[in-house]
C-alpha cells in the first residue's frame, strides 16, 4: 500500500444509486409542499412600529400629568362603581360579558396551541 | 512484538499519512466539474420554479440526486437512510429556493444545504456511529496478517472517519467526496482554505493516533493469548 492510499481510500467510496422512486418520492413530498398554505403570519413588525408612533403621539398630545390624573379619577371612578353601583343589574350584565370575552380569548388561544399555531 | 501486530501497524502507518495532499485537478465522476451548460440548466430551472413552474425542480432533483444521496452515505453509511437524508435536504433546498442569490455556484449552495441538514441529523437521530476503538476491535481478529479484503479494510477506514469529532469529519468527507477541491470544500463548509486544511491536518492526525493505539491495544490482547 502506498502512500497515497488512505486518499485513494476515501475518495472512491461506494457509489449508491438511487432507487428507481426516489425521484418521484421527493417531487409528491415537494407538491405537498407547494399546495400547504401557510398561515399568513402576524405582522408584528408593522404592529410594534405602530405602537411605539401611537405611544410617542399619544404622549405628545396627552402629557403625563393629565393622563395619569385622568386614569386614578378614572380607576377610582370605576372601584366606587363595582362597589357601590347604581345599577346592580347593569353591573351583573357586564361583568358576564367581560368574563365570555376573557373565556373566549382563552379558549381561541388554547385551540392555537393545539393545532400547534405558533402565533 | 508479533509478526502479526507488526503487520497491523504496518497497515496503519501506510494508509494514515499526516501530509495534507494539495488542490488536485478533478477529473473523473459525475459529481464534479459541473459543465457550463449543466450550470445554466441548474440557473434555468431555478429561475422556473420561483416563477411557480414546479416540474422544473424535478430537473434538478434528478440532476443531484446521486451526489446528494452518496454525500449523505458517506455520513451514516446506510443507504436507506441516506435516501430519506436526501429527500429532507431537497425539501429544504425548495424552501430555501428563493434565497438562492447566484453569489456562488448552484452546486456548493446546494451542498451547504444540504450538508446542514445532515449535520443536524445526524446530532438529532444520533446514528450509530462505530468508534474507532470498536472498529479496530472487529477487525482485530481478521486483521492479523492482512488477508482481509482490500474492500473491507477500506470500508473500515472509511467508518472510522464517521466517527471523528464533528468538524473534522465533515472536512474529510465533503474533501474526499468533492474530490480533494480544496477551494470548494471550504465554500462549502463555509471557512477559509488555511481553516479547512487545519481540520484535514487534526483530523486525519487524530484518525492515525486513535486507530495506531487501539491496534496497539489488540496486539497486546493477542500477544497475552499466545
Amino acid at each position: 500500500m502506498n502512500p497515497d492510499d488512505f486518499d485513494r481510500i476515501l475518495i472512491s467510496d461506494r457509489q449508491i444509486e438511487p432507487s428507481s422512486s426516489f425521484t418521484r418520492d421527493v417531487m409528491l413530498r415537494v407538491e405537498a409542499e407547494a399546495t400547504y398554505r401557510r398561515p399568513i403570519p402576524f405582522p408584528w413588525l408593522r404592529f410594534a412600529a405602530i405602537m411605539l408612533v401611537g405611544s410617542v403621539l399619544a404622549a405628545w398630545l396627552f402629557p403625563a400629568d393629565s393622563v395619569l390624573q385622568a386614569g386614578r379619577s378614572m380607576m377610582g371612578a370605576i372601584a366606587r362603581w363595582i362597589v357601590a353601583p347604581p345599577d346592580v343589574a347593569l353591573r351583573n350584565a357586564l361583568l358576564s360579558l367581560l368574563a365570555s370575552v376573557a373565556g373566549t380569548v382563552m379558549l381561541v388561544w388554547l385551540s392555537l396551541r393545539l393545532t400547534g399555531a405558533t402565533r | 512484538m508479533t509478526h502479526q501486530s507488526d503487520c497491523r501497524l504496518r497497515f496503519f502507518e501506510q494508509i494514515l499519512q499526516p501530509d495534507i495532499p494539495g488542490c488536485r485537478p478533478t477529473s473523473q465522476g459525475e459529481l464534479v466539474d459541473r459543465d457550463q451548460d449543466s450550470a445554466n440548466q441548474d440557473s434555468a430551472d431555478v429561475r422556473r420554479v420561483l416563477e411557480g413552474e414546479l416540474q422544473a425542480f424535478e430537473n434538478i432533483v434528478r440532476r443531484w440526486q446521486s451526489p446528494l444521496i452518496n454525500l449523505a452515505f458517506r455520513y451514516c453509511r446506510d443507504r436507506q437512510r441516506a435516501e430519506e437524508m436526501a429527500q429532507d435536504a431537497f425539501l429544504q433546498i425548495y424552501r430555501n429556493l428563493h434565497k438562492f442569490r447566484g453569489d456562488a455556484a448552484f452546486s456548493t449552495w446546494l451542498f451547504a444545504v444540504s450538508l446542514n441538514l445532515y449535520r443536524s441529523f445526524m446530532r438529532r437521530k444520533s446514528l450509530p456511529v462505530e468508534s474507532i476503538d470498536t472498529l479496530t476491535e472487529i477487525a482485530g481478529g481478521q486483521f492479523p496478517q492482512l488477508q482481509i479484503e482490500q474492500e473491507e479494510r477500506d470500508d473500515l477506514v472509511r467508518r472510522a472517519v464517521a466517527g471523528l469529532p464533528s468538524q473534522y469529519r465533515d472536512a474529510v468527507i465533503v474533501f474526499y467526496f468533492r474530490e480533494m477541491d480544496l477551494a470548494e470544500t471550504a465554500a462549502i463548509l463555509g471557512v477559509s482554505e488555511g481553516t479547512v486544511k487545519a481540520w484535514l491536518h487534526r483530523g486525519r492526525e487524530l484518525l492515525r493516533k486513535k486507530l495506531a493505539r487501539a491496534s496497539a491495544a489488540s496486539a497486546s490482547v493477542k500477544e497475552v493469548r499466545i
